[in-house]
């Protein structure tokens, strides 16, 4: 009886395969039409009308061949037209006495989607002035959705044709190997000159963000924190690194300094009230409340070097004061906003921190890695090294490398993990829902705010940008009733589906849902790296002329104050998002179907239960496919 | 303490307190040139919207935008300059006719665009 329901559910689930497939065709034949009632290349005639912080109309559409003449008028200040891909540009700006347009004429080769963008600094929003420019027939959207579903259906088919066999651990390589590595990494120098080095950075941003222009584009402090931080935290060090970025955060070292009472040697006392942090906040709940309140205001902290000082000044503030209560790296574990994603990515980053043979833990009971030795100090993050089965909250602070006497630690670069399918501490602990809702909140706003800053949606842009209250009132309810409510709602119904078609009646939706929301995490990653390439190549170059001029006072200190913003790569910014997200896909289809496998009680109903979450996965990728390359 | 610790320490208090320091330094000694006057334009008033100079004495000016493009034009004298926001551009000139003349922006940069003005006073 069990058996026939489950095929009907199953049947029912390859229907929603072939509902998918239909859906493709549909995608694959529209472009396919559209050339063919194609006219002949004509003289297109298109007026844009410019204002703070959209063009009218923001999206044009012409064909492969045309003439087009862009007549650029302004309604309010000057601005200008760049278009990516074309790389052409044109300046207007209007005189008293002028014409009252500037033109732009261009024959229209190159089919795709291009976005075109602001060129005259036009106030706080202009780096997120942009609209679409459709060169008919564009198939990027079409051809990476049908990608999409086959790589998709490829790999449920690889999948389910793979023999059943025992996990095999990932491969790995420690680095402590390396005897250079390893006598830097047990150095108390070393992180103490590491923590010093960004804290100057970190200081030349606040000071910047106080003192200097408040032209955003023009200010070391957005420049560094918004684009360079934040294209090598998301390009780089969370991918490669995992939490990395936590070994050199200046944020927490003044707070860690005063509580230890020392800089570079291990101290025997300590400072401060040292109070436990309360246990029923043992989870990230104040990290998610924290990103969403910040998030609330990022129109503001990514446009306003003043506010970008002084979010940082709150992030140097709280851990001090923090460390005078609370004994070790509360601020980190449990508060940091920033530590909240870095975590839950960090998980399929490729370095880990773990003990190399948890035997030789178990023999040891010394346990000098959460006592401390005169080496160094107890696990400052809380974490017991011998049941490091995660990255999520391991800081890579080192101080286990220095404290281990059995040389146990081991840091490796590793390929795969299983830090998104097992439970922490190897089941000593329960997932919660903190960690599924971060999940959630990072993919959603990889979204939103991609529709946001990169959209041709200038009432978006004023909402996040608090143009009025009312406005920013609805963008904050956006911001929280998305993330917290909307996706994981989607989600849970995918979940609920999943339980369903599994034909697996011992297992409690929930479980189905805490455990699926996991695999959100490469997509989410992904799609943040997408977002990141596209804000680092175009915008990246900015970097080079604030280097020069970090307050915006007009010093030349290298030469290089007068370097234009020059976008780079524009017309494969569009190609790498595709790459980068179709990859998402396929980590998150892996993904899934190894927590499939662990979840439900046999291949069958694992293979059918991972079908309704590959096709939300699809669906989302296709999402964020079209906020990129879409029409 | 320790000799490193101490060493350690001054390193970490040189920031905060160096950083300001050689900030304001190079700002004051090194960038600034006596006699040259900062005129920042912006939504929709110079500053310092008045300028007084003697006449026949060389009028150095350091010209920028605090939001968007303006320009600072004085008639009699021809000139024009763009200035683009949180760009610097250097200006000098002879002030030989005596008088008041007006300081305008003939870019247009939003609704208050026309009663945006300055004054440079010339004065014997």
């Amino acid at each position: 009886m069990i058996q026939k329901v489950s095929r009907i559910n199953n049947s029912k689930s390859t229907l929603l395969l072939y509902g998918l497939i239909a859906f493709t065709v549909i995608l694959v034949a529209y472009p396919l039409i559209a050339r063919a009632q194609m006219a002949a290349p004509t003289d297109r005639e298109v007026t844009i009308v410019a204002h703070q912080f959209e063009f009218n109309p923001s999206i044009i559409r012409v064909n492969v061949g045309d003439n087009v003449t862009i007549h650029l008028r302004v309604a309010d200040v000057p601005h200008g037209l760049y278009i990516d891909g074309y790389e052409l540009n044109v300046h207007f700006i209007p005189l008293d006495d002028g014409p009252n347009e500037e033109t732009l004429n261009f024959i229209a080769d190159k089919p795709g989607v291009f976005r075109y963008r602001c060129s005259v600094p036009c106030g706080n929003f202009h780096p997120f002035m942009v609209g679409k420019l459709v060169v008919e027939p564009a198939y990027e959207f079409p051809i990476a959705s049908i990608l999409a579903i086959l790589f998709s259906a490829g790999m449920v088919g690889f999948m389910w044709r793979s023999k059943p066999s025992t996990p095999k651990p990932p491969k790995r390589i420690n680095i402590l190997g390396n005897s250079l590595v390893r006598r830097l990494l047990r150095s108390r120098y070393f992180q103490f000159t590491a923590m010093f080095i960004s804290s100057i950075f970190f200081l030349l941003v606040i000071l910047t963000g106080l003192f200097g222009t408040p032209v955003g584009n023009e200010n070391f402090s957005i420049i560094v924190v918004w684009i360079i931080w934040w294209g090598a935290l998301m390009l780089f060090l969370v991918p490669f690194g995992g939490r990395l970025w936590c070994t050199i955060c200046p944020l927490p070292s003044y707070g860690e300094w005063a509580q230890r009472g020392a800089l570079t040697q291990k101290s025997e006392s300590r400072h401060g009230l040292l109070r436990k942090w309360p246990k029923r906040l043992n989870n990230i709940w104040l990290q998610n409340f924290g990103f969403l309140s910040m998030s609330m205001f990022i129109g503001v902290f990514i446009t306003i070097p003043m506010a970008t000082a002084w979010l940082m000044i709150l992030l140097i503030a709280m851990p001090l004061v923090l460390s005078l209560v609370f004994k070790d790296r509360v601020f980190c574990r449990y508060l940091c906003p920033v530590s909240g994603f870095i975590g839950l990515y960090s998980m399929a980053g490729a370095l880990e921190l773990r003990v190399k043979d948890r035997q030789v833990c178990r023999e040891h009971i010394e346990n000098d890695c959460i006592r401390g030795n005169e080496r160094g100090y107890p696990c400052p993050w809380f974490e017991f090294p011998q049941n490091l089965d995660r990255n999520a909250y391991c800081g890579l602070c080192t101080e286990c490398i220095k404290t281990c006497p059995k040389d146990n630690v081991a840091v490796n670069i590793r390929f795969g993990g299983e830090d998104l399918e097992i439970e922490p501490w190897g089941g000593r602990k329960k997932r919660g829902l903190d960690e599924p809702w971060k999940a959630f909140i990072m993919l959603t706003l990889s979204f939103l705010y991609g529709l946001v800053f990169m959209g041709p949606y200038g009432w978006l842009k004023n909402m996040a940008g608090m143009k009025t209250v009312g406005e920013w009132v609805i963008f904050a309810g956006l911001v929280w009733g998305t993330t917290l409510l909307v996706t994981p709602a989607i989600f849970y119904a995918f979940a609920a589906i999943s339980k369903r078609v599994s034909g697996a009646t011992e297992i409690s939706r929930r479980d189905v849902f805490k455990s699926y929301s996991y695999a959100l995490v490469p997509l989410g990653l992904l799609a943040w790296i997408a977002f990141s390439v596209a804000i680092v190549l175009i915008n990246g170059s900015y970097f080079i002329s604030v280097l020069s001029d970090p307050f915006g006072w007009g010093w030349d200190l290298f030469g290089t104050t007068s370097y234009p913003w020059t976008p780079y790569f524009s017309l494969f910014v569009p190609y790498a998002q595709i790459v980068l997200l179709l990859l998402g896909l396929v980590l998150a289809i892996r993904t899934t179907y190894k927590i499939s496998m662990r979840l439900y009680p046999n291949r069958q109903s694992a293979r059918r239960g991972s079908i309704p979450i590959i096709i939300f996965f699809i669906l989302f990728t296709m999402l964020l496919l079209w906020l990129w390359v879409g029409w | 303490m320790k000799k490193i610790e101490i060493l350690a320490l001054l390193l970490v208090l040189s920031v905060p307190v160096g950083m300001p320091m050689s900030v304001f330094f190079y700002q004051e000694n090194i960038f600034r040139q006596p006699g040259v006057i900062q005129v920042v334009a912006r939504q929709w008033e110079f500053e310092p919207s008045t300028i007084t100079v003697e006449l026949g004495s060389t009028v150095s000016l350091l010209l920028t935008s605090a939001d968007v493009v303006h320009n600072f034009v004085i008639l009699n004298y021809s000139i024009d300059v763009t200035l683009y926001p949180g760009k610097f551009t250097e200006l000098e000139f002879q002030a030989d006719l005596e008088g008041q003349f007006e300081i305008d922006c003939t870019i247009f940069c939003g609704s208050g665009h026309y009663e945006m003005s300055g004054l440079l006073i010339v004065t014997a």
